[in-house]
């Protein structure tokens, strides 16, 4: 059972989109025997539980609580992202997922060269690179016991009926708030931040999910999903084509395998960070952090 | 004849609109701190019909007769990096642009518009300055979660006019404005 919790969250962890999270909260340690879910958000890891309850294993609360994060944190995680999996399956094995995102071919040095300043670039439609989170979740979806349209209600339904906006949300919006007006008038309240506490909808969100938990993973990368996104980057000046996005594949790899203190550990590999936890670790092992309390300077130093 | 008719409504209809609003600008905005919260202010402002001058670094000597000075506080270590100026050359700018507007006879209107979200050590230094400054007070939910702007306005006659978000600060705009003659009733 140890195993199955440890890997349960792992899988979540690893799972979540690749930006910055901004959520800091303060709460009191919670403890289980039969299951555990975190998440950036507390209603993803709700999501998570609830497939728990339903029956799913770690992988299948996983793909419920990316997806749920996708709506509730939209300025972190979601479908358009990238991510990497790694989890240690409940009979031992390792499975290690890389679905990072990808250029689309028309992002090419001459077109970068005349497409202007980049830092502005990437607010435009030229800036989208081929999402990797459904092809990540399809690979997931093959060790899982739920199908995807049970994985996905939890999501459909915040989309669709609402959720309060959090602190971080409403900051992220007010930080956001002037490329957001220009590019996306119709994300705002009215032309202003969501402010926290008010009631958010995301109803194109839910109506994406719907399609995907009925038609499949595939219909982002060959289906409807591609055709309205090629539509829109011709329309809208993007580079991203439908050649683009039947091209993406995510991929199975190897995870690296290290150790700390006698525990043995599973990370992903380059590029993404997890060598660079291992060596972190294998340095820690050489400092008894136990003899120092939490804000002792040498502890934080080290 | 009945397009002559239609004409005349329509025109009388458009008159007593823009009677209720302000024509000119009689409202310079300035942040303080120079995060983009004055931008959303001026966007409020335009839905209430009013024409403000958004001045990111006014100085004292920028003034156009207007009537009413509204600063926008919050700190955005971002924002004074763009504008190229530290925080305690824009507390200076800030305490030269309320002295003038005070000798020049206008009102100014502090706001905290963020929330909690928009408080910390930067924004606090800030609005520690800025609400002395302040004729009226508008502060949005949250801003004020550690009642520091209560602590700022005790033992004076100013009030804390809160809203409930951004989008609500039309309200206790429109009533200030009302109260100093930029908006008509």
């Amino acid at each position: 059972m140890n195993r199955s919790i440890s890997s349960l969250i792992i899988a979540v962890f690893c799972l979540l989109a690749t930006q910055a999270i901004h959520a800091v909260t303060v709460a009191p340690i919670l403890q289980s025997k039969e299951g555990m879910v975190t998440a950036a958000h507390p209603l993803a890891a709700a999501a998570g539980a609830e497939i728990l309850e339903k029956g799913g294993k770690a992988l299948d609360a996983a793909i419920a609580v990316s997806l749920a994060l996708g709506v509730v944190e939209p300025y972190a995680s979601g479908l358009g992202g990238e991510g990497y999996m790694d989890a240690v399956m409940a009979d031992g094995r390792e499975v290690a997922i890389d679905f990072r995102s990808t250029a689309p071919a028309m992002a090419n040095y001459k077109n970068l060269n005349k497409a202007g300043d980049l830092g502005k670039v990437r607010y435009t439609p030229k800036g989208y690179c081929v999402a990797g989170v459904p092809a990540g979740i399809g690979k997931a979806l093959e060790l899982a016991n739920l199908p995807l349209s049970v994985l996905a209600a939890p999501a459909i339904r915040l989309a669709e009926e609402s959720f309060e906006v959090t602190e971080t949300f409403s900051k992220v919006n007010m930080d956001r708030w002037e490329i957001l007006s220009e590019k996306t008038p119709g994300f705002l309240d009215d032309g202003m931040p969501w402010a926290a506490g008010a009631t958010f909808r995301n109803p194109a969100l839910a109506k994406t999910l719907r399609i995907i938990a009925k038609k499949g993973i595939d219909t982002f990368y060959k289906g409807e999903l591609a055709n309205n996104l090629d539509r829109f980057m011709r329309k809208n000046d993007g580079w991203t084509r439908k050649s683009d996005l039947k091209a993406y594949r995510a991929l199975s790899k190897e995870p690296i395998n290290g150790s700390y203190r006698g525990y043995d550990l599973s990370v992903p590999g380059s590029p993404v960070g997890g060598p660079r936890i291992l060596a972190t670790l294998n340095i820690l092992e050489h400092f008894n952090l136990a003899i120092m309390s939490w804000d002792d300077p040498l502890a934080i130093h080290r | 004849m009945k397009n002559r008719v239609f004409q005349v409504i329509l025109a009388c209809s458009l008159f007593t609109v823009f009677s209720s609003v302000s024509m000119a600008s009689e409202v310079v905005l300035t942040p303080f701190g120079q995060s983009p919260d004055a931008m959303m202010v001026k966007v409020v402002l335009k839905k209430l019909g009013v024409n403000a001058r958004l001045e990111k670094l006014l100085e004292a000597d920028g003034f156009q007769e207007e009537k009413v000075l509204i600063t926008v506080v919050a700190g955005s270590s971002k924002g004074l990096g763009e504008a190229g100026i530290d925080k305690d050359a824009e507390i200076t700018r800030m305490k030269s642009v309320a002295d003038v507007a005070k000798a020049k006879g206008m009102k100014v209107l502090v706001m905290h518009i963020g929330g909690k979200g928009r408080r910390g050590t930067l924004t606090d230094m800030f609005i520690v300055e800025a609400v002395p400054m302040a004729d009226k007070l508008i502060v949005v939910e949250g801003g004020n979660y550690d009642g520091l702007f209560t602590r700022l306005v005790e033992g004076t006659d100013l009030e804390i006019l809160p809203a409930n978000s951004v989008r609500e600060t039309t309200e206790p705009l429109q009533m200030v404005l009302t109260e100093w003659g930029v908006v008509e009733q």
